[in-house]
């Protein structure tokens, strides 16, 4: 045991002692600069005896900031390296064969050797930096430093890099050799352990010495603006494996090759461009991890696959990284073990055709797909690897959102798919188990939310599968599913005649247009459902144990009907739909086939174990919900103010053509009007002159009121007609500017009140509503000013008509036998006010079938008979043509007022009633006629009496 | 031919909403829009609320579909009963011996019957909103201004059409009549003949395509489903025709089918109205 050793003690000096003697060719010390005017560096290496590389570059750099030449530095130093390093070896060397006490101080120099370097170097970068030359070009700004001993350090513009190298690890090495052959030695008299323990201590020699190697010693290298490296790729050449590479804040250009395993982390999350050219960032080394970047504007050709990273080594790691307009996002190629976490996906602005895949692993296994958003690619498509974990990502706009190929026991959990073309295509994979996702909106020409085509053993629990055109879809596959929500899809689930062994069980099919699709009904056989909420269940559960007691039975006779007739699927939810489904439901001989049939449906939805969303309200809809309720309430309480209307004075009454003198106010000229067959007014003619009386007599039917119309110019007719010299037919609005017309019986809106019946027609009069206000006051309906018009009596009714005739105070009046519905005091209070207006200066046409007025007020008569004038003159020269009518009251029973109404009436008699009173207006000699029809039709006439106030002027 | 004065279109107009205010039948019409647009709302949107999800499902389109059914009746018999009304009442010759002409009087009936329609469709929508954002707002919001929108269209559209039939109809009961004659033949007749035609012609999708949008709730169906069901696939042949033939311009080419029903009845009615005046 002794003897082992002092043989490895032995080999051990030995070794010190090579190791030391071969360090004399290697550099102990590297130190790399890199300037503007060097943008690829300088480097220098010191060795003990010797400076090599970019002296000369160096020293001119120095010099502009007044350090001293590297030449001048340790020169007494140098002259001793050989001599001293070749003593210290040769000190160790005899100290392997001469292994008493004293052999310590053999190995001192060696041992010394590493610290005594150290200490020498730093104590000549201290010389150097804080001994500038004032005098120096740049010595004003530029304070005294120490360069950095190890590590990075920055002098003004320049970046330095300094790390020792190969031959202080060597001396380094050559220590430790030393020391563990000494302690060896010191102990060998004890020899207490085997040499099974020496073999252990010597290999952890080796492993200790082999962690010292610069492989195993991760150095940390920063790239940007202000560190060592300005470019990726620079980083990267001088990285090894395990080192890690800081990028600062900016922009780098791509491509990016990482071909040893490196981490490259972004600090402030730098951008690497592509430039809109090939791939991005190419990682080719196993054991690469690529995080914290903005990777960015890759090429757009879909044949070379142009991507933001292609990884072809395994083990990588893929993480917070931005990829913004890219073809491809992420490609696995034959990276197994690769972590995809937390990366954010922008494909390009591109058709969906031309797109590529945001994800796309390809012969991966292991991969690991975590908390990544992707949007606007085409796939995250994954090809023939097994063992896939898809968690937490979110996929929007794409494609297929997620696509499986030939991948078998995976695990996909708690994503969300939205807004693709289809949510999840599974294809001829295994084993796959999706679970609490989210499947929303997926609405392409395909439209499924999930789609199964030659799948083995899915198993579907705890999803959201809602608002797809198909929530799920299935070709020739299997698999359970159990307590999905599958909602307001279009389909529910739509099954080809192919599909195989499935089971459907605890899930709710919640408000799907169409619950279950099944083409040509060839899948009903192989398919279990059990235990299924359906939204149009309208079963009962009288036992209280939450299952339907009757089976839920997919029936609708609109989807039988566009099964058979597909392009009647363009009226599916119009109202037509809706009464053929009814009226199937009501004559069940017609309800087609049921579709599948849930033996056990369940009474209420049984949801997904999903996180259920906080409900808080949204702020843009309450404002666009205020917006929409502006114009009601707007038209509700606009009138609670009043508006005063505001006159136009340009087109008040007084700038309308006054009459001259001489001219006639009104002039009818071969006035014709034709009803069908029946001339109503034949050739009239007829001139009327200013502040003139004219009172249009005749039997009903003489055509009087079609007169007054055709001269207001609401009715077409021929010939011609001038008011104040304007044809009535051509200007007939402008006419009426100075025409006020008063009806037979005056119609307004009952639950409108006076003042708002006279306010309107003054407004559309161009008469103001103070105006309004005084005619009310001044024709004595200051009173009844709020009263509603039904509130009215008979008189007060004409008075209005009288007042809103005369509002804008025209110079005519055409009147219809204005006084026909007035009682005697209220008749006779009409004419006074006529009176009034005659004296006026009006001009007044009217019809009436009183003598007495007539004769009170016309000053000419024109005497109509069935539309032709027979006679026109004053009312004195024509009395003979007056002929007088009557009006009869019959009294008869309450019952037969009606009828005996319509008899009357239809034999051509005028007639108004009330409850039991008949008014009945009959010519001379024709008062027994309604007598002699009510009597012959079995009407009992109770009493009659002849108004005593309608004169004859034979009288 | 007299110019239209707009002042006195808008004092008749101002007049109609008035009228519309007081008019018991057109409040109660109102109120039962209203409750149908909440229920809308709140069954149709509100369904699966707490799982973050609201969709098209068969309530809602149920509920769609009876607010498609009252507002073509609100529209024809406010039309209808417009002029028939103050025909039989014998307050239109009042109104036609006024300095106004007959085309400024149905002008301003129309406008202001319009303006009291679409405050009452506002009125039920607005509601519905404030319902929605309680829920936190999960339909979209410009599907559901599209809804709005062609339910404006829809009433104004049968609305002209009841301006149409209401210049040749002297009594209300009669105008009443034409407006659910009609309204049955928008919504049902002309469906269902269409699907009679198709199954005994086998007519093409394209045909039927183009018949079915000239049938205004029909176009209101596909512009409304399409903008809230996110695509017209829902509606088979017929559905991806629209989307290849019209693509994004579809909601465009409906809208302006609608301007067709809402014009072409006013302006022909407006030149009947004033050549046949009022008796």
């Amino acid at each position: 045991m002794k003897d082992d050793k002092e043989i490895i003690a032995k080999y051990l000096l030995l070794s010190a002692a090579l190791a030391i003697f071969l360090s004399l060719f290697v550099p102990y010390w590297k130190l790399r600069v890199i300037a503007p005017q060097y943008p690829k560096g300088l480097s220098v290496a010191i060795y003990l005896n010797r400076v090599e590389g970019d002296v000369r570059e160096i020293d001119g750099l120095n010099h502009y900031i007044g350090m001293k030449p590297l030449a001048k530095a340790a020169q007494l130093e140098r002259k001793l390296a050989i001599p001293g390093l070749i003593l210290s070896s040769l000190g160790v060397f005899i100290a392997t064969f001469y292994g008493k006490r004293g052999s310590f101080l053999l190995v001192l120099p060696a041992l010394i050797l590493p610290l005594f370097f150290a200490l020498d170097l730093y104590w000549w970068l201290r010389d150097f930096g804080l001994h500038l030359d004032p005098k120096a070009a740049l010595s004003s700004s530029i304070k005294p430093f120490v360069p950095p001993l190890i590590g990075h350090g920055k002098i003004a513009q320049f970046k330095a890099h300094a790390s020792f190298s190969w031959g202080f690890l060597a001396s380094l090495a050559a220590d430790l050799f030393i020391c563990f052959a000494l302690w060896l030695r010191r102990s060998k008299e004890k020899c207490s352990e085997g040499t099974g323990k020496v073999s252990v201590a010597v290999l952890s020699l080796l492993a200790f010495g082999f962690l010292l190697s610069p492989q195993t010693l991760a150095a940390t290298l920063e790239v940007g603006r202000e560190a060592v490296y300005g470019t990726i790729q620079e980083a990267l050449v001088h990285a090894s494996d395990g080192d890690t590479i800081v990028v600062h804040e900016g922009v780098y250009a791509g491509p990016v090759v990482i071909d040893k395993s490196v981490t490259l982390t972004g600090n402030g999350m730098p951008v690497i461009h592509g430039g809109g050219r090939g791939t991005v960032v190419f990682a080719h080394a196993p054991h690469i991890t690529l995080q914290g970047f903005k990777i960015r504007d890759s090429g757009d050709l879909l044949a070379e696959e142009n991507s933001g990273v292609l990884v072809t080594g395994s083990d990588a790691a893929i993480e917070g990284n931005r990829f913004e307009d890219v073809l491809f996002g992420i490609y696995l190629r034959q990276a197994p073990r690769t972590l995809i976490r937390n990366n954010v996906l922008s494909g390009k602005v591109l058709p969906l055709p031309r797109r590529g895949d945001l994800i796309r692993v390809w012969y991966s296994d292991d991969v690991t797909i975590e908390g990544n958003r992707m949007h606007r690619g085409r796939d995250v498509v994954l090809w023939f690897s097994k063992s896939l974990n898809v968690n937490q990502n979110i996929v929007k706009e794409g494609r297929y959102g997620l696509h499986f190929m030939y991948c078998h026991d995976a695990v996909v959990e708690e994503n969300l798919i939205s807004g693709n073309s289809v949510g999840t295509y599974l294809m001829y994979s295994s084993d796959l188990r999706l679970r609490r996702n989210r499947v929303l909106d997926n609405r392409g020409p395909s439209g499924y939310g999930v789609g199964f085509k030659d799948m083995d053993g899915a198993l579907l629990s705890d999803n959201l599968i809602a608002n797809n055109r198909v929530g799920l879809f299935f070709d020739r596959s299997t698999g359970v599913f159990r307590k999905n929500l599958i909602a307001y899809n279009d389909i529910g689930i739509e099954l080809l005649p192919s599909s195989g062994d499935n089971t459907f069980e605890e899930n709710s099919f919640f408000e799907n247009s169409e619950q279950v699709g099944l083409e040509n009904l060839g899948s009903r056989a192989v398919t279990q459902w059990s235990q299924n909420f359906w939204s149009d269940y309208r079963g009962y559960d009288r036992d209280h144990n939450g299952i339907g007691d009757t089976p839920y039975q997919a029936v609708q006779f609109f989807e039988r009907l566009t099964s058979e007739h597909p392009v009647l699927r363009l009226f599916f939810l119009s109202p037509s739909h809706q009464a053929l489904d009814f009226a199937s439901s009501l004559f069940p001989i017609f309800a087609p086939q049921p579709k599948l049939s849930d033996q056990t449906p369940l009474m209420s939805p049984t949801f997904p174990s999903l996180p259920r969303e906080p409900q808080k309200i949204s702020v843009s809809w309450v404002f666009v919900s205020g917006i929409l309720l502006i114009p009601p309430f707007g038209l509700s309480f606009g009138s609670l103010r009043k508006k005063r209307y505001r006159v136009n004075a340009a087109e008040t009454i007084t700038e309308f053509e006054t009459v001259k003198d001489g001219e006639p106010m009104i002039q009818i000229d071969g006035l014709t009007k034709r009803f069908g067959p029946l001339t109503a007014l034949d050739r009239v003619r007829c001139v009327i002159q200013k502040g003139e009386t004219v009172a249009l007599w005749g039997p009903n039917g003489a055509g009087k009121t079609t007169l007054l119309k055709c001269l207001l110019g609401i009715l077409s007719c021929r010939g011609t007609i001038r008011v104040a010299g304007r044809n009535v037919q051509l200007e007939g609005k402008a006419v009426r500017k100075i025409i006020g017309y008063i009806p037979q019986e005056l119609r307004f809106h009952g639950d409108q009140s006076v003042v708002e019946t006279v306010c309107f027609f003054a407004r559309l009069r161009n008469v103001s509503d103070s105006q309004a206000d005084t005619l009310i006051k001044e024709w004595g309906l200051a009173e009844a000013r709020e009263k509603k018009i039904h509130e009215l009596s008979g008189g007060m009714k004409q008075k209005l008509g009288l007042v809103i005739a005369l509002i804008s105070d025209p110079p005519v009046l055409l009147m219809d036998e204005p006084t026909s519905h007035l009682d005697v005091a209220a008749r006779h209070e009409f004419l006074l006010l006529l009176e009034r207006l005659k004296e006026r200066g009006k001009t007044l046409v009217f019809c009436s079938h009183r003598v007495s007025e007539v004769l009170k007020l016309a000053d000419r008569v024109v005497v109509l008979c069935s539309g032709v004038k027979t006679k026109e003159g004053k009312p004195d020269d024509v009395k003979e043509h007056l002929t007088g009518e009557t009006v009869l009251c019959l009294t008869v029973r309450t019952e037969d007022c009606e009828r005996a109404e319509r008899l009357i009436s239809e034999h051509g008699i005028s007639v108004r009633r009330n409850t039991r009173q008949l008014w009945i207006r009959v010519g001379a000699g024709r008062k027994i006629e309604p007598i002699r029809l009510l009597s012959e039709r079995g009407i009992p006439i109770l009493d009659f009496e002849l108004e005593t106030d309608y004169e004859s002027p034979a009288k | 031919m007299n110019p239209v004065n707009f002042r006195s279109v808008c004092i008749i107009t101002q007049k109609e909403i008035r009228d519309a205010k007081r008019n018991k039948w057109f409040v109660i019409v109102s109120a039962l829009f209203a409750t149908l647009s909440l229920a809308f709302s709140f069954f149709g949107f509100s369904g699966l609320v707490s799982m973050g999800v609201a969709g098209f499902g068969r309530t809602t389109a149920s509920l769609l579909n009876l607010v498609f059914l009252i507002v073509p009746l609100m529209g024809l018999l406010l039309g209808t009963m417009s002029v028939a009304s103050e025909r039989e009442q014998g307050t239109l010759t009042t109104l036609l011996a006024q300095p106004v002409t007959a085309g400024e009087i149905l002008l301003g009936k129309f406008l202001g019957t319009a303006a009291a329609l679409v405050a009452t469709l506002l009125l039920g929508f607005g509601l519905s909103g404030l319902v929605i954002s309680w829920y936190g707002g999960l339909v979209q919001l410009g599907g559901y201004l599209v809804l709005v929108g062609f339910t404006v269209l829809l009433g104004l559209a049968n609305l002209s059409v009841g301006f149409f039939i209401s210049i040749f109809t002297r009594k209300n009961a009669a105008a009443v009549g034409f407006a659910l004659l009609f309204w049955f033949i928008f919504l049902f007749l002309s469906d269902l003949g269409l699907m009679g035609m198709t199954v005994a012609f086998k007519l093409p999708h394209q045909i039927l395509f183009w018949l079915a949008c000239l049938n205004p709730p029909e176009a209101f169906k596909l512009a409304v489903v399409g903008a809230l069901h996110g695509g017209l696939e829902v509606f088979g042949a017929g559905g991806r025709y629209a989307v290849d033939r019209f693509g994004d311009w579809f909601p465009g080419f409906l809208a302006l089918v609608f301007m067709c029903w809402i014009l072409i009845p006013l302006g022909c009615a407006l030149v009947i109205f004033r050549k046949k005046c009022a008796e």
